[in-house]
């Protein structure tokens, strides 16, 4: 029978915080990561907000690489690598040693490096492609994101970049469940890491989905979504390799489902298909029914479409159980940070599943009449939470859910 | 676990349409790689490469309009679907993709900045976003061929394709998709010339004398870059004999892992290397004795084709009969992602034929004929057993061992 695969160690990298418990705590406030975009002039935009990790310092993170030799979002994932080691009682220094080739890691994104094409692009609009980084290709290709953090910590195990766009995270930490399931690694640190961009803000302001202001998912009022950043990185290892050595563990991975709309590149299917064959798969692989699921992170990222779509398919497949569901979008604070964003908020799952609080809805005062479930609007909620949902959807007509559950749940 | 079977394939190269035709050229030793005029802007003193004709491929995607889909999603449709026509073209509804990719659409990741650079925001193209995501190529397959089970981009560096295939053959084994396609796809594009070419990686931009793309070959300066992509029909043996399809070979197993001492050397080393040959063959049950043939992933790098040859002998130098070696780039150039799984296309295609293509260009192994039996000439063989690897410089090596069917056609 395959081991159950356990979470044991949890790191951040976001807008509203540095750390599990920073993170954590701020969630639950309803703290806000939206600002003024800081990394690049935003004149020329209609919009100007985004959610920017503030006062990010890589060397404090980075420490047998050099930061300065790779890009914003390895220094993310290394930063999360580094905090979900510590978080597991693992010392980082010797862990490459104690257990390397036992040790994968996988790293959703959406865009990888994208400050290192901007250079590049820089460059050659300056006519000067004798100005290009040598190093463009050892620091560009999104597999340096895995690679980066094996090196840093002298993991030998598999180390593969998973870029699913938004739905990334979760694709991460599904690769890591099967191969500590089949039994090719022990542990896998999983999750995700994106860097704010030039070119991400560009596209998704050209779609026109960028909000003015704030993030405001199911609510009347909403104007889209805000670009963000930052990572996720968790680490996942066997149950029986987590007792042997005493960790603490939050939650276990129950299964996950994967569908692909196969209809838009950037669209939803118009009934949510997708959307809810990944619902059910997940719900299947665990061995779970819809009245099993306390809490639904979902995607919710703040345009009509989303949260129309998402609120449709969770009503398909849990019928009148969808309305004693709580389902809540900390995108509301921590906008949309991209790939690294479902790897977020598994760590928000994995923490209402240790914590039994459900982080809130923040900026939902008037709720779409077609969004009628319950949101858990601008404020936390005491919870007992036995089973969370995390849904993420991409570009691509991607739909991934994955089942985070209480340990003792799953005999 | 269930058994893997590989029921069909799908290639795009510059020199072959079908898996037999893309064999014949190799056997024949038929060079791709040439001078190409596109890069000159990159400035460089190499300006070879083995592109793909994309007119040759508008037949094929007549059926519904190209606009909005880049060089890369094109080369991934056009392979999927002659991938699936192969396979006797299985229901698709249920049917995922495993994509892997280095660079995903970089030219149209960067045209799509440039423009901004130089017109301004609002003239950036919102059509052009959608495929600034690193899976859009993927994700457009999935689109043109109604292709609606799980849609995932896999990057492992040079072994992203073969990592893909890996990643599905687990997928399959243990049950969790029930068919996939999987495979790898790469674009040559300016980004990534330039980029290879600042490193000094290409033949001919590290000082080295002469342009000798030649994978083992004593006189190598680095390698030509290519593209192409190459998807594998994968899905239970059981399955696939209840559908009635033709099992030409089976997934025995594979392994993968990361060098992380790569980083700092610029290359996989050799112990690396091995463990992960030596893993996968253990876990396909296969003695060092019983593999026919290696597809070896060496590309004319300097550093990384004496890694990989001192890896091979480290697993096989205890054989009294060294294996038969064989690599495919200096006839299609380093293809990236899709080298891996293309490489296993033409290795069971040598099952097929009982023909094993020579490494083109080989005149002298030198520190390399360690690896094992190198020859330039193509060479009859029977194979039960295939070994293929993808070595990337950053630490990613991935083996995969392929085994024949019974009843191979």
């Amino acid at each position: 029978m395959a081991p159950h695969v356990v979470i044991s160690g949890i790191g951040v990298v976001s807008a509203i915080g540095i750390g599990r418990d920073t993170f954590w705590r701020h969630l639950l406030e309803g703290r806000s990561g939206v600002r003024p975009v800081t990394s690049f002039d935003t004149s020329a935009y209609p919009v100007h907000n985004g959610a920017e990790v503030p006062d990010f310092n890589g060397a404090s993170h980075v420490r047998r690489l050099r930061a300065e030799a790779m890009g914003r979002a390895s220094q993310f994932a290394i930063a999360a690598a580094r905090l979900a080691l510590d978080d597991a009682g693992l010392d980082a220094e010797v862990a490459g040693a104690a257990y390397g080739s036992r040790v994968g890691v996988v790293v959703g994104t959406t865009s990888g490096e994208p400050h290192i094409i901007e250079a590049l692009d820089d460059a050659l609009v300056a006519g000067r492609p004798d100005r290009v980084d040598q190093g463009f290709v050892r620091k560009y290709p999104s597999h340096m994101l895995a690679a980066h953090v094996a090196a840093e910590f002298g993991f030998r195990g598999v180390a593969v970049t998973v870029p699913i766009a938004c739905a990334a995270g979760n694709g991460a930490l599904a690769y890591a469940w099967d191969a500590i399931r089949s039994g090719a690694a022990d542990l896998v640190l999983a999750g995700g890491a994106d860097a704010f961009s030039r070119i991400t803000f560009t596209g998704f302001a050209r779609l026109g989905a960028i909000a003015p202001e704030r993030c405001q998912p199911f609510d009347r009022g909403r104007r889209g979504m805000i670009p963000g950043e930052g990572a996720a990185m968790l680490l996942l290892e066997s149950g029986e390799h987590a007792r042997a050595r005493g960790a603490r563990v939050y939650a276990q991975i129950g299964g996950y489902g994967w569908s692909c709309d196969a209809h838009h590149m950037t669209a939803g299917h118009p009934a949510a298909d997708g959307a809810t064959r990944a619902m059910q798969m997940a719900l299947e692989s665990a061995d779970l029914e819809p009245e099993d699921v306390s809490y639904i992170s979902a995607h919710g990222t703040g345009t009509t479409v989303n949260d129309r779509l998402e609120t449709l398919a969770i009503k398909r497949v849990f019928g009148r159980a969808a309305y004693a569901v709580p389902v809540s979008s900390i995108k509301s604070m921590l906008g949309h940070a991209m790939g690294a964003a479902s790897a977020i908020e598994a760590a928000a799952c994995a923490l209402a599943v240790a914590t039994d609080r459900v982080p809130p809805t923040m900026n939902l005062d008037d709720p779409d009449p077609a969004c009628d479930l319950d949101y858990v609007p601008n404020t936390a909620r005491e919870h007992r939470v036995e089973v969370a949902m995390n849904n993420a959807y991409a570009f691509g007509g991607n739909n991934s859910c994955l089942i985070v559950r209480r340990c003792e749940a799953a005999a | 676990m269930s058994t893997v079977a590989i029921t069909g394939a799908g290639v795009v190269t510059p020199v072959a349409h079908t898996p037999a035709e893309l064999h014949e050229a190799l056997c024949e030793g038929v060079g791709a790689v040439r001078p190409l005029a596109s890069f000159a802007a990159a400035g460089l003193p190499c300006d070879l490469g083995a592109a793909v004709d994309l007119a040759g491929l508008r037949q094929e995607l007549s059926d519904r309009p190209t606009a909005g889909i880049d060089r890369i999603g094109q080369l991934t449709i056009v392979a999927v679907r002659r991938a699936i026509a192969a396979a006797g073209r299985p229901e698709t509804s249920a049917m995922g993709l495993v994509l892997g990719t280095m660079f995903s659409g970089a030219h149209t990741i960067g045209e799509f900045d440039r423009r901004v650079l130089v017109e301004g925001p609002q003239f950036a193209s919102p059509l052009d976003f959608a495929n600034t995501v690193l899976n859009a190529a993927a994700g457009q397959a999935a689109i043109r061929l109604s292709l609606r089970g799980a849609n995932v981009t896999i990057s492992a560096g040079h072994a992203s394709g073969l990592q893909a295939l890996a990643y599905a053959a687990d997928l399959i084994a243990s049950d969790r998709a029930p068919l996939l396609l999987a495979g790898g796809a790469e674009e040559l594009c300016l980004e990534s010339y330039l980029g290879f070419g600042r490193a000094g990686l290409m033949c001919g931009t590290n000082g080295r004398p002469g342009h000798v793309p030649v994978p083992f070959d004593v006189r190598r300066t680095g390698f030509a870059l290519g593209e192409a992509a190459a998807f594998l029909v994968l899905e239970r043996d059981v399955d696939a004999r209840q559908r009635g399809a033709a099992v030409r070979a089976t997934i025995a197993g594979h392994a993968s892992a990361i060098d992380p001492d790569a980083l700092d050397r610029g290359y996989s080393g050799r112990c690396a290397i091995a463990d992960v040959i030596s893993t996968a063959l253990r876990r396909s049950n296969v003695a060092p004795e019983d593999v026919d043939i290696v597809s070896a992933s060496a590309n004319g790098g300097y550093d990384g084709d004496a890694e990989e040859a001192a890896a091979l002998a480290a697993v096989f130098g205890r054989r009294s009969v060294p294996p038969a070696v064989t690599a495919i780039k200096s006839v299609l150039g380093e293809m990236l992602a899709a080298a891996g799984p293309l490489q296993a296309i033409a290795a069971l295609e040598a099952m097929r034929d009982g023909r094993l293509p020579g490494i083109r260009g080989l005149c002298d192994a030198g520190d390399c004929a360690c690896a094992g039996d190198l020859r330039a000439e193509t060479r009859p063989i029977h194979i039960e057993t295939a070994l293929v690897t993808s070595v990337s410089p950053e630490g990613n090596c991935c083996a995969l061992v392929l085994r024949r069917a019974p009843e191979m056609p």
